[in-house]
């Protein structure tokens, strides 16, 4: 399966820069100057210029925007590496950047991501497909099925995934970032209408705008920068990208071949994850991902979220930035800027004591998978 | 009803590679290619067989049966031509020839509607051209 070539990358390329903008509604600005912003201070971070860049990673994003043809010319660069990936995720364009460090195409990579889509008013509606015709829209309509076999599989019920929500925002409430701080309890959850029945409007993603952006590189050349480095511990993915001519495809279990590569790659077990990142379109993503990754049980991720066990004080802190259910919709690219914060002790009120290592789980809607795992 | 009144999207029913799936279904018939060479009945329509990459096909008949593998209930309108259709269904249908496709339960309410619920093709004549693959319960003698 190749974890023998995956585990020799281990720690070989480190983040050592994140920016993050700040999250919201910014009409003023299209996504590519939020992607600026985001590449902005995320030098500033580490303390290098736009000259030490010499491989530049970008994000398509809403309205047609997001090409590296577009940014490296706002950027004011001539980057010896560029490419543009059609999703986001965060961990398809981090991977990308290791692997061009490691074959030495770049030493130095900035991934970039920015959207005005909550301004510029994406309709999330039809698509074009065939399938509009039977008014399926939305990444709601296939997760609002997964969920709904889940429950009917595993008893699975709609207060236990209550606590999804309630905790994200009780974690978002501590982030300067974040765009919905006011708690919410688990009666405004089962009261909040639904969007596509099972899931709650709690249980959806916001819509924001924002940017982001890391700077990547290899460890030999991440010593000596402004910030301690955050490691690439490990690294994986996989695929289902035949879709529904898949058996099961949307319950997701592609997702295991990339914990069977992750934790070997990376050398550690789900035991010593110290914080936990799960990207989180809707809720089900952090249901299906903590059973597909082995913390709890197939069927079992119901009852393993209870008792404040994902919580931030509690044995599985997830998403201490209160993922895109609460803090902003950036399809995905916040979560590890978080995790990095977490690593270097920066994350102040949402601190996670003597965080060592994380992982970051995510997918590209029902078709993609992966992983990674950090240190400090 | 005429194309006029009927506002919602509709499928790309002059597209080379699934105009015969559409006019079967204009005539009620639920057809899919079938590999002369491996056997796999391929859907969405395609040139090529996704098992063995042979390039030609058989168009058959389908049975029409097969199971509700799950479904949601949209409560919001995220187009406005399904606004005075809310609460309606989507669901996830497998056919017993092993084709999945995404359609409406019609016939029974909502609330009705069960994983696992053996349905059967119904044709949904939206407009003078084009029919849509529905499904319903299946009676007890299909």
């Amino acid at each position: 399966m190749g974890v023998a070539e995956l585990q020799n990358m281990r720690d070989k390329v480190a983040i050592v820069g994140v920016g993050t903008t700040s999250q919201g509604i910014f009409p003023e600005k299209d996504g590519n100057d939020l992607a600026v912003d985001g590449f902005k201070l995320a030098l500033a971070d580490c303390g290098l210029t736009k000259d030490d860049i010499d491989g530049l990673i970008t994000c398509k994003s809403y309205g047609g925007l997001g090409i590296d043809t577009q940014i490296a010319p706002m950027l004011g660069m001539n980057p010896r590496y560029s490419a543009t990936l059609d999703y986001g995720t965060c961990n398809f364009s981090l991977h990308l950047a290791a692997a061009v460090i490691m074959a030495g195409f770049s030493d130095v990579v900035a991934c970039v991501y920015g959207t005005n889509q909550r301004s510029n008013r994406n309709p999330f509606g039809a698509t074009g497909a065939d399938t509009d015709a039977f008014g399926f829209f939305n990444i709601a309509g296939p997760a609002s099925m997964a969920l709904r076999r889940h429950m009917a599989m595993y008893g699975t019920t709609e207060e236990q995934m209550s606590t999804i929500a309630v905790t994200f925002r009780k974690h978002a409430s501590l982030n300067p970032i974040a765009y919905m701080k006011t708690p919410i309890t688990k009666e405004d959850y089962l009261g909040s209408r639904y969007i596509v029945a099972p899931l709650h409007l709690f249980d959806m993603c916001l819509i924001t705008d924002g940017g982001a952006c890391l700077i990547v590189t290899s460890a030999e050349r991440s010593h000596d920068l402004q910030k301690p480095p955050v490691y690439i511990m490990g690294m994986a993915e996989s695929t289902g990208l035949r879709y529904l001519e898949n058996d099961q495809q949307l319950m997701r279990p592609y997702i295991e071949k990339v914990a069977e590569q992750v934790y070997p790659a990376a050398g550690v077990t789900q035991k010593d994850i110290d914080v936990l990142f799960i990207q989180d379109p809707t809720s089900v993503w952090p249901l299906q991902m903590l059973e597909w990754y082995g913390f709890c049980g197939i069927g079992e991720g119901g009852s393993f979220i209870q008792d404040g066990r994902i919580d931030l004080s509690g044995e599985l802190p997830l998403n201490t930035n209160g993922g895109q259910l609460s803090e902003s919709y950036m399809w995905g690219w916040l979560h590890i800027p978080e995790a990095v914060r977490q690593l270097r002790g920066e994350a102040g009120p949402r601190q996670v004591q003597g965080a060592e290592v994380a992982q970051y789980c995510s997918t590209m809607g029902f078709q993609k998978a992966a992983s990674t795992i950090l240190r400090r | 009803m005429t194309t006029t009144e009927y506002r919602k999207p509709l499928p790309r029913i002059h597209d080379p590679r699934s105009r015969p799936y559409w006019e079967a279904a204009k005539r009620h018939e639920l057809r899919m290619q079938r590999c002369p060479k491996c056997g796999y009945v391929r859907f969405p329509p395609g040139r090529y067989c996704p098992e063995c990459l042979e390039a030609s096909d058989t168009w058959i008949t389908l049975s029409g049966r097969g199971t509700v593998w799950s479904f949601g209930i949209y409560d919001h309108v995220f187009n406005q031509a399904f606004n005075d259709d809310i609460p309606y269904n989507v669901a996830l249908v497998e056919l017993e020839e092993g084709p999945r496709l995404i359609t409406n339960i019609v016939g029974i309410p909502n609330e009705a509607i069960a994983i696992g619920m053996p349905v059967e093709v119904a044709f949904d004549d939206v407009t003078d051209e084009v029919t849509l693959v529905k499904f319903r319960p299946r009676s007890a003698s299909a």
